[in-house]
């Protein structure tokens, strides 16, 4: 344990483990990281209704909240202990609109994380 | 629901997105409770989505006609996300216009057809009325110009899934074709450190 080496080693396998790991994760034509979904036909977007995370919530298609796809950092404003994200940048509250491809390859909402599934109406 | 004026190309199914949470293993599995979750698949090139299945999704799809002899052809069919067009809602005043109008521009006619109640019927009026076809179960190659009108004031729309037979399907219309199509777009994350330089 005392040598230098083993350490280096351990940490140099750790790192190819990970490099390896993200190579073979499947994004399945989407982009890495998180993404809006537009309909072409109608200029819509995936929406999750309501912003709600329960189990059934339907997706629809909805008019864009937010216009900006920049997330910005947080910063305090007004209050020194209340951090807000800066103007200019995403409003979080918009993330209902906002999908991202999970580990397993499974589209999933960035508002609540729960996968995306199909279900019959009846 | 399977359409009842599929081309036999493709059927249109009134099959919803909705958000899951993990649930816990059920017997006999999969079923409509406990199941595999379909993966999306977009391609930039097409700019389709489409929705893949390990197992046969019968169990959760609105359609019991998928693959009912366990033959697997549920393999051949490809899915698809597709956006719903929504009409306006036709109200009584919008009846009454027509009604006049037709009155006015054929007054013959419009009598003729009062008392003989001789029917004229086109495609549409008969799918709304005598067989009952909700506008969901339309299927894409069967919509018509009147069925893509898309002018509902109401802000939302519908997202579905359609099921066709792979390489065996009719030619879509443009419109059609766009309803197949989505745009994804990345957002990006400003570096923290390099804000405001």
């Amino acid at each position: 344990m005392s040598d230098p080496s083993w350490f280096v080693r351990h940490v140099q396998g750790i790192l190819i483990i990970t490099m390896v790991h993200s190579l073979m994760i499947d994004d399945h034509g989407f982009p890495h990281g998180y993404f809006v979904i537009r309909s072409v036909a109608t200029n819509r977007l995936l929406d999750v209704q309501g912003d709600c995370v329960e189990d059934g919530t339907e997706i629809v298609l909805w008019p864009e909240k937010e216009g900006s796809l920049v997330e910005g950092p947080l910063v305090p404003i007004i209050k020194p202990f209340v951090l807000i994200h800066a103007p200019g940048f995403r409003d979080p509250n918009a993330n209902n609109q906002v999908f991202f491809i999970d580990t397993a390859g499974f589209l999933c909402s960035r508002s609540s994380g729960h996968a995306v599934d199909i279900e019959g109406v009846h | 629901m399977l359409s009842v004026c599929s081309n036999s190309f493709a059927y249109y199914i009134d099959d919803r997105l909705v958000l899951r949470h993990r649930r816990p293993v059920s017997y006999p599995y999969p079923n409509a409770y406990s199941h595999p979750l379909p993966k999306f698949r977009f391609d930039s090139q097409t700019r389709e989505i489409a929705i893949e299945f390990d197992h046969n999704p019968a169990y959760l799809l609105s359609s019991t006609d998928t693959d009912k002899d366990g033959s697997g052809s549920w393999r051949n069919e490809a899915h698809y996300l597709v956006s719903q067009p929504l009409r306006k809602t036709r109200t009584i005043i919008d009846d009454a216009s027509e009604i006049i109008t037709t009155a006015i521009s054929s007054p013959i006619s419009f009598f003729s057809d009062t008392f003989s109640r001789k029917s004229t019927s086109n495609p549409k009026e008969i799918f709304d009325g005598n067989i009952d076809l909700k506008e969901e179960e339309i299927v894409d190659e069967d919509r018509g110009q009147e069925d893509e009108v898309d002018d509902s004031p109401e802000i939302g729309r519908h997202v579905r899934m359609v099921s066709v037979i792979e390489d065996n399907e009719g030619e879509l219309s443009n419109r059609a074709q766009r309803r197949r199509q989505w745009v994804v777009t990345p957002l990006r994350r400003l570096n923290a450190r390099t804000c405001g330089t």
